[in-house]
């Protein structure tokens, strides 16, 4: 397809920053208020979805598709491009309203919006090859950060809190889009898995394995903490992100403000990788510059995205139902082609 | 055979390669091509003969003239043989110019020239290197011979696969620029690529190893070393031995060591006399000061300006109580401490020897602790001031240094604008900055981003063991 090339473990690293995203700080209160006790065995299927999920990418990008079928193929582009616009400003709409009600409330958001797409503009003009590694590099800035903060926040667990306990509803009505939102990292195959060597479905794994070992963490960990009823209510957006709290109650408390920057760093990848995916998508990558009217309109969707333009109810919805929507064209639609070419194939065969 | 047969040997050589283009003679070369100001352009006629010799005073020595060419030529002419093997014939005025100022002596006859290389350029013998540590390793440095340092390079490897290849470089005053690399272990397309940057670059001069950057790079704007350079033989031997390839100037004591990445660069080979542990205990330290001098003051300023409350409790009240009766605002009490000690830093680098130390002591006890007395500066403040100054200083290479005291001002304003997040913006700025770079195909942050956990052991290690050179050295991919 082209002749870049993105190193193997680099994809992997991608993987693992997009499957941690922003989801233990948003999703983790909901998700235990829909699933109550049920929620460690929720998060483990989650995990495996991400994995099947993976399997399924890999093998629908590899597989050719039958010609039938390639009108299909192409206007999937468009619904996966708009799934990458709505992603790359959620993660940072989701982090600006947990930095604004929390921690930097004196600075102003469109600052932070601001200063955070220059970045990603600038990351996304210097072309493919670098913005993968730029991504990569902060995947491995957070992935101890984090998995250190909630090692931490293990000092004052108890187990027997994840004893069966009468709480949650399981009738919030978000819960399965909510349940596929926590296993993402597959999200991002579609668009840079056509341009990595070697073995891609082997780190592909991995990288998705890892996330979702932090992200099942950062639900889980939470409930060894409180117990059930305490770790619902923390709610979305009025209550301190996880590293902070693990801060407050764990002997690191002295360097709280390390979590905060790990959050940063983790949503500017997260939405780095879809802003990325969604260039991708629409353009083929050129290296060493990208031209600046290919990057501006990214930026400005993420920026849209980014800034309240919509009420954070609206919002959170829309977060939803875009998981939800991830679920439709990244599993549900390939698994429906590669298994409809399949019986093409064999037909055709026995024919 | 006399000296008129050998020269006209030569002009029969001349002739037979074709190179005869233009006829001049003595008063040619002294007359168009060096005007009166080369007052130490001495012409000899030996014997009285037909010969005349021309030679700069200052570049050849009289006394070996006298005694191997002038006074052989006039008592046995024939002898004149033997020494004239090792001349060439020069083809132009230019280059009879040239010859003279790289030091040959011109044997001029019916218009036709021979050069004889006689130089004695007025050089220093080798001594320790002046910025770089060598306790353990070989103490010798690099020297502005050229040939002397193809020679030292060679003394620390032995290996018949050492290749040196001559370019002449500059418009006006021609430089000899060597580029060193071991066949078989440097890619051949970066010795390739390096060579035609090098041949397209047309200086008017080459004054010193660091002027090719450009030409090898292109415009280099934030400092971040690009290349390495080193005045250590035994270094350049150790990255040539590792694939890299190595750019001397004559006259310049350094060598350009490409391409580097950011790893090597706290890499000093004195640290493989240590046991696992120390090396990357010391390693580590290093990456953290560079860290350290580059984002402290930054941090500081960010959390007691824009997000005093992520600050631990105990910790705010000790920075306000500290920070009671002084006039400043953060931002600026850390710019000021922070300036003024780069001005020690300058004048403390600038006048070595016995001045130096006295700067310091004038410097940081003197200065730093009136400014505390005279409530200008807090306790705090002098204490981050200082440690990002040591923590500059403690990456091993000097040319580091001025790009970690430039940098650490841009962060330093972002975090008086944004708090934590122009901080860790800065942060970002930095790490796609370094990703993007690329030399010759090979990215600045390698093995680490694209991690290739294979290479992470070959960066690291030294010895009989690792492999000489770690696969990102290799291209696999044409450069970006």
């Amino acid at each position: 397809m082209s002749r870049l090339r993105i190193a193997p473990w680099t994809l992997g690293a991608v993987c693992f920053a997009a499957t941690v995203c922003v989801t233990p700080v948003s999703l983790g209160q909901s998700f235990i208020l829909a699933a109550g006790s049920a929620t460690p065995l929720w998060m483990l299927l989650s995990a495996a979805t991400g994995l099947l999920g993976v399997d399924i990418q890999t093998r629908f990008i590899e597989a050719p598709l039958a010609p039938w079928a390639a009108w299909l193929r192409n206007a999937f582009r468009y619904p996966l491009a708009l799934f990458y616009a709505l992603g790359t400003g959620l993660m940072l709409n989701v982090w600006l309203t947990i930095l604004g009600g929390t921690e930097l409330a004196a600075t102003p958001r469109l600052a932070s919006a601001l200063l955070l797409v220059t970045v990603m503009a600038y990351m996304l003009r210097v072309g493919f090859d670098s913005a993968m590694r730029l991504l990569g590099l902060i995947a491995l800035v957070i992935g101890p950060s984090i998995l250190s903060l909630l090692i931490a926040a293990l000092t004052n667990a108890d187990f027997a809190r994840l004893l069966p306990h009468p709480f949650g509803t399981g009738a919030i009505p978000w819960l399965w889009p909510t349940f596929l939102f926590a296993s993402r990292g597959f999200d991002v195959l579609p668009a840079l898995a056509p341009f990595a060597g070697g073995s891609l479905r082997r780190v592909a794994f991995v990288g998705v394995a890892l996330g979702s070992v932090i992200t099942f963490s950062s639900v889980v960990v939470p409930i060894l903490v409180w117990g059930y009823p305490a770790a619902a209510q923390w709610q979305h957006p009025l209550l301190k992100a996880i590293g902070t709290y693990t801060s407050v109650y764990a002997p690191f408390e002295r360097i709280a403000f390390v979590s905060f920057i790990a959050w940063q760093l983790n949503s500017f990848a997260a939405s780095g990788v879809y802003a990325l995916s969604l260039l991708v998508t629409l353009r083929a990558p050129v290296d060493p510059v990208t031209p600046w009217w290919a990057v501006l309109p990214v930026v400005l969707i993420t920026l849209a995205g980014a800034l309240p333009v919509l009420p954070l109810d609206v919002a959170d919805d829309v977060l939803n139902l875009w998981s939800a929507y991830g679920l439709l064209i990244l599993i549900v639609l390939p698994a429906a082609l590669l298994l409809l070419g399949r019986v093409r194939a064999r037909a055709a065969a026995t024919a | 055979m006399d000296v008129t047969d050998v020269l006209r040997q030569g002009q029969r050589v001349q002739r037979a390669i074709g190179m005869a283009r233009d006829r001049f003679d003595l008063d040619t070369v002294r007359e168009r091509h060096l005007p009166g100001e080369l007052v130490d352009l001495t012409v000899r006629r030996p014997g009285g003969g037909e010969v005349r010799l021309m030679h700069l005073k200052a570049l050849v020595d009289s006394q070996q003239v006298q005694s191997e060419i002038v006074g052989p030529l006039a008592e046995t002419p024939a002898s004149l043989q033997a020494l004239l093997a090792g001349a060439t014939a020069v083809t132009s005025a230019a280059s009879a110019d040239q010859e003279l100022l790289n030091g040959a002596v011109l044997f001029v006859a019916q218009g036709r020239v021979l050069a004889l290389p006689m130089a004695q350029f007025p050089t220093r013998s080798v001594q320790e290197p002046s910025t770089e540590r060598a306790v353990f390793s070989p103490k010798d440095a690099l020297v502005e011979d050229l040939e002397q340092n193809v020679g030292l390079i060679r003394s620390h490897l032995r290996d018949p696969r050492l290749r040196v290849e001559h370019l002449t470089l500059g418009e006006q005053a021609r430089s000899t620029v060597a580029v060193c690399h071991v066949a078989g272990v440097a890619d051949v397309d970066l010795v390739d690529d390096a060579v035609q940057r090098l041949h397209s670059y047309r200086p008017v001069r080459v004054g010193f190893v660091s002027a090719l950057l450009r030409p090898l790079f292109g415009p280099v704007w934030d400092g971040f070393l690009d290349a390495d350079f080193t005045e250590r033989p035994y270094r350049v031997a150790d990255f040539l031995a590792r694939g890299r390839l190595a750019i001397l100037v004559d006259g310049s004591p350094f060598a350009l060591v490409t391409p580097i990445t950011f790893v090597e660069i706290f890499i000093d080979e004195e640290e493989y006399l240590q046991a696992t542990t120390t090396r990357f205990f010391v390693r580590a330290l290093r990456i953290l000061s560079f860290f350290l001098a580059l984002l402290m003051p930054g941090l500081y300023v960010a959390l007691l300006t824009v997000n005093p409350t992520i600050l631990p409790g105990l910790l705010a009240i000790a920075v306000a109580s500290s920070r009671q009766s002084l006039p400043f605002p953060v931002v600026t009490e850390i710019i000021l401490l922070l300036l003024i000690l780069d001005i020690m830093a300058e004048a403390t680098v600038s006048m070595k020897g016995l001045l130096g130390p006295t700067i310091s002591i004038v410097g940081a006890l003197i200065a730093g602790q009136a400014a505390i007395r005279a409530n200008l500066a807090s306790d705090l403040g002098v204490i981050v001031a200082s440690v990002t100054l040591l923590a500059t200083f403690m990456t091993s290479r000097y040319q580091l240094t001025y790009s970690v005291r430039v940098w650490k001002y841009p962060i330093l304003l972002l975090s008086a604008a944004f708090g934590i997040l122009g901080w860790a913006t800065g942060i970002l700025w930095l790490m796609a900055n370094f990703v993007r770079k690329r030399r010759f195909g090979v990215s600045y942050l390698a093995p680490i981003a694209p991690l290739r956990p294979q290479s992470v052991r070959t960066t690291s290690h030294h010895g009989r063991q690792a492999p000489p050179a770690p696969a990102y050295i290799r291209r696999a991919e044409p450069e970006s």
